[in-house]
């Protein structure tokens, strides 16, 4: 049976080579970033500033929507407003349809895995293929994303290089250089062939129209050059006021996401090839897309609508590290993923993920742009219990007698002395505690209380 | 979606959204406050740390050294008179055409020249000390695949136009971020680290990156 919640699925996960693979990648990257943070004194500036201009575009957003749109179409552009995954869908297979298209080339974009556009292109009988390395090898091994930077964090090259022996009929070799220019070439001759290039979008500035892609490899440049139509799906809280604000959000997001002072290739594109340009696309469609982002926007969880996609927190995630990407079940896994996937798509399906989180804070405090995310974990928490009250019934009469207990004096100190009993009976450490209490003791122990409380320590001492 | 009507939801939407405290105005043009440093040597440091080599010696020698050390048989290029300080294109060696075709037609075959380009020519129009980074602008005369198929791109790059970051060069009236349909900040060669977090160099882009000053 496929597993369907957080913990069945974690299961699967747990002390695989995988998650080992993933728990080294993931505490590189957070030293990686913690470096570059600290080597650019501004920094921490650039966050507070990164903040405003999230929010402030957050709370202003349909005003923002309708000045970019008018500003790709003056660039000469044109521009789709999709409310949903088959809306989007629908409009790039019927662009596709409509200019004779055959071959598609693709950058790495996490909206096009969240609208499952691949499935739907292929379905329509279009050939399209993932540019970025790692999306490459997610692509032809059948696998997901792990990780939303990092898709691939959880293979070593051993796995690839079988991978590549296999499909890409090379002869086997586990030196990642030769890998890689095994990739280069295979998918070069799909890039000068493409007939149309869709790509994702870092972030669109609303005064010009233009729209931002960053890629280390470069393979977003060719997906949005060599094909004659690009088309850039971009979700629709992902704008920004202008340069200004643009310059601050791509310093912080290349620091936190890579560690890098600034991504290889930061894309600025605004419009399509111009009358006297030698190359670039004849076409550019943007694809804005909602998808579930306005009701998160009307929400109390709007502020996860500032998230910029670096990835920061879930590779400092402690319940990340151990259970990996695919544990989540949804295209964003981490703690992000644990606000971002039941208010975008429900708490029906995805209820159980804001539970999968110790709430230890490393999170909002690894955000560049500081989202409180402890906070919108309760909050849906909260949209959870509500939702699927019945379920947990069972903790309702043990909450409402640790209430009478804990708000009565003397209930409370013979509480505390019938837990000195019981930890003077039983050692240092509780190993096996009965009915619903063993959900914890099945994989850890407990420390034993005290023998003595402290207040009545207190009493004796100093009393 | 009508866009009206997707542009309505999204109003009502943010009315009833519960955000922490935010400025009501656009947070505006910001600069951030570093101390002073000699430009063109940050830069130098900076770009070598990205992997990028940087030249200091008469753009027509450097470029002909570096045809020289890699063999090239071919190259690309923006058009002569759009580089600063460039007197003649190399001689000896084949150069790619890069007027593409519009329309359907032609443009597949077109491209398919471009698979084993050798070496590419651009100007920089403009640079940032702090990240090691240039700024390249498409126009006329100015293909955006020069600096992109080579498996080397020379980029030359008036030391004057170095930048102390990407902030500082957005906030100056010549930075247009707008004008020309394309404009990429590149921070040295093409890599990646999706396999195992190794760095590997010249994924799609260039695998060598050379800036030469003037």
């Amino acid at each position: 049976m496929t597993p369907v919640t957080f913990r069945e699925r974690s299961v699967e996960e747990l002390d695989t080579q995988k998650v080992v693979n993933i728990g080294k990648a993931t505490r590189r990257k957070t030293a990686d970033r913690i470096k570059a943070s600290a080597a650019y004194p501004p920094m921490e500036q650039m966050r507070d500033r990164a903040r405003e201009i999230r929010l402030h575009t957050l709370a202003n957003l349909s005003e923002y929507l309708e000045q970019f749109a008018g500003s790709v179409e003056r660039a000469g552009g044109h521009v789709y407003f999709a409310a949903d995954a088959a809306e989007a869908n629908h409009y790039v297979s019927q662009l596709a349809a409509d200019r004779g298209v055959r071959s598609i080339v693709k950058s790495k974009s996490m909206v096009t895995e969240e609208i499952g556009l691949n499935h739907h292109l292929e379905s329509k009988g279009l050939d399209v293929v993932e540019s970025d390395l790692g999306e490459f090898i997610v692509q032809i091994s059948g696998d997901r994303p792990v990780h939303i930077i990092s898709p691939v964090m959880h293979m070593d090259r051993y796995e690839v290089a079988e991978l590549f022996a296999e499909v890409l009929g090379m002869e086997y070799s586990d030196d990642p250089v030769a890998l890689n220019a095994a990739a280069r070439r295979h998918l070069r001759s799909i890039f000068l062939g493409a007939d149309m290039g869709i790509s994702g979008v870092n972030f669109g500035v609303a005064d010009t129209g233009t729209i931002t892609t960053v890629t280390n490899e470069g393979n977003a440049r060719l997906t949005t050059t060599t094909p004659r139509i690009h088309v850039a799906i971009m979700g629709m809280e992902r704008l920004v006021p202008n340069a200004g604000d643009l310059m601050v959000m791509l310093e912080v997001l290349a620091r936190s996401g890579t560690g890098q002072a600034l991504t290889v290739y930061t894309n600025l594109m605004t419009g399509p090839r111009a009358f006297d340009e030698q190359d670039g696309p004849d076409e550019l469609h943007v694809v804005i897309l909602d998808n579930g982002r306005s009701k998160a926007l009307a929400s109390s969880s709007a502020e996860i609508l500032a998230c910029i996609r670096c990835g920061a927190c879930l590779n400092v995630c402690p319940v990340f590290r151990e259970a990996g990407g695919h544990a989540y079940g949804s295209v964003y896994p981490g703690p992000i993923g644990a606000v971002l996937t039941p208010a975008l798509f429900g708490h029906d399906e995805w209820g159980d993920l804001p539970f999968a989180s110790s709430l230890c804070g490393a999170c909002k405090d690894a955000c560049p742009i500081r989202i409180d995310i402890p906070s919108l974990l309760l909050e849906q928490r909260a949209e959870s219990m509500n939702r699927r009250g019945g379920e947990f019934a069972w903790l309702k009469p043990g909450m409402a007698a640790y209430r009478r207990i804990a708000t009565n004096p003397t209930l409370w100190r013979g509480f505390l002395a019938a837990g000195g009993v019981f930890g003077k009976a039983t050692g240092d450490w509780l190993t096996k505690l009965p009915f619903q209490a063993g959900n914890w003791t099945s994989t850890r122990d407990l420390p034993a209380p005290a023998t003595q409380s402290f207040h009545s320590w207190w009493k004796e001492h100093r009393g | 979606m009508e866009r009206s009507e997707f542009l309505a939801r999204v109003g009502t939407a943010q009315a009833a959204a519960i955000l922490p405290d935010h400025p009501s105005e656009d947070p505006g043009q910001w600069v951030p406050d570093l101390p002073d440093v000699d430009l063109v040597g940050r830069f130098i440091e900076m770009a070598g740390k990205m992997a990028a080599e940087v030249h200091t010696a008469p753009v027509d020698d450097a470029v002909g050294e570096l045809v020289e050390r890699y063999g090239a048989g071919n190259y690309m290029s923006w058009d002569a008179d759009r580089i600063d300080g460039l007197d003649r294109l190399p001689e000896g060696l084949r150069r790619i055409t890069t007027e593409t075709p519009r329309g359907a037609e032609g443009r597949a075959e077109h491209n398919a020249g471009y698979m084993d380009c050798q070496l590419g020519i651009t100007g920089a129009e403009a640079a940032f000390a702090e990240t090691g980074t240039i700024v390249v602008r498409s126009g006329p005369g100015q293909p955006r695949m020069a600096s992109l198929v080579p498996l080397v791109h020379i980029a030359v790059l008036r030391k004057d136009r170095i930048f102390r970051s990407a902030s500082h060069w957005a906030a100056d009236p010549s930075a247009r971020m707008s004008e020309g349909s394309n404009v990429v900040f590149i921070t040295g060669p093409s890599k990646t680290a999706d396999i195992e977090s190794i760095v590997t160099l010249g994924v799609h882009g260039p695998k060598h990156l050379h800036i030469v000053l003037v």
